[in-house]
């Protein structure tokens, strides 16, 4: 059993060098039908001298949130759209930012989505001071006016200089999860294949 | 900008750790966190106070615990064992969002 635990420990260590990914999903079913706004995607590292990452975003799903792409305005290192997806973000520059209008158009809406973060950011050298953050916000339609919290941020991942990846939601309605990796579960699942032979010789 | 002296500087003591910078519209700011760790070997006696010098033209520290000789600081409550990191402390820099915010930190244990 000990050796199991071991190697379940390693597996996700390794493969957490490669890619996290999350779930985001935000009930904003407190705003009214004819809202409008604008959806706003960041990711933005801390100084010149931030490791290189990316962040994905893909599985955009909107029910009664509707947004339109071809009225996306785009800032810095960022390339694709919502939809279809996928949208890519480099924390290369300053403000990496993609910001969508969106209209509500029922009383019971939400949206969801998967980011997935990496590079060396998860990986970075010894001493790195600098981190990086990928958030949610929603404003109204003046660009300003935050929507559903106090300032508008409704999720945050935050990469730490040290590498460690962290999620918050701050919306009631909103939760940012983990989401195993296929390369986690392959290699968790081959482990146990590798594993079990052994703990039967074992007891054998 | 000139850089000046209080006693108690443990600056190569510290090293502060930023955390991303998300640019807030409502705000018109740079929102974010700091976290200080004594690299050092002994203990770092609080409060600590991390002046931001050398910010860019146009970037203020809109949440300064205060200033000394112009130089905005932020005060941390916490006195950190060797290896030890404070709590992240909120920084919030109020500028446009195509200015890179740039700093050189310099970290006192000292009481104002």
């Amino acid at each position: 059993m000990k050796l199991i635990s071991a190697f379940l420990v390693t597996a996700f260590a390794s493969t957490s060098l490669l890619a996290s990914s999350f779930f985001v999903s935000v009930d904003t079913s407190a705003l009214s039908g004819g809202t409008t706004g604008f959806l706003d995607l960041q990711f933005n590292g801390s100084g010149i001298l931030t490791p290189a990452g990316t962040a994905t975003v893909t599985n955009f799903l909107g029910s009664q949130f509707d947004v339109d792409p071809s009225q996306a305005m785009v800032a810095g290192a960022v390339s694709g759209n919502l939809t279809p997806g996928p949208l890519e973000f480099q924390n290369a520059d300053v403000f990496n930012d993609y910001f969508v209008p969106f209209q509500i158009t029922g009383s019971a809406s939400n949206f969801s989505f998967l980011v997935t973060i990496a590079g060396d950011i998860l990986d970075p050298p010894a001493g790195n001071l600098n981190g990086t953050d990928f958030a949610l916000l929603l404003l109204g339609a003046d660009q300003m006016t935050p929507l559903l919290t106090n300032d508008g941020v409704l999720a945050l991942i935050a990469v730490a200089a040290t590498g460690d990846v962290s999620a918050s939601a701050f919306e009631p309605g909103a939760i940012a999860t983990g989401v195993p990796e296929p390369t986690t579960i392959m290699l968790v699942l081959s482990g146990l294949l590798l594993v079990i032979p052994l703990m039967r010789k074992v007891k054998n | 900008m000139a850089y000046f002296t209080l006693p108690n500087e443990v600056t190569s003591k510290t090293a502060i750790l930023s955390s991303g910078l998300i640019y807030n519209r409502s705000l018109g700011a740079f929102t974010g966190t700091i976290t200080v760790k004594n690299i050092g070997a002994g203990t770092l006696s609080g409060p600590l106070q991390v002046f931001f010098h050398n910010l860019p033209a146009g970037v203020t520290l809109a949440n300064a615990s205060g200033s000394a000789a112009g130089v905005p600081y932020l005060t941390v409550p916490a006195t950190l064992a060797a290896g030890q990191s404070s709590a992240p402390v909120a920084v919030r820099f109020m500028t446009t969002p195509a200015t890179r915010v740039t700093y050189s930190p310099k970290t006192y244990s000292v009481t104002f």
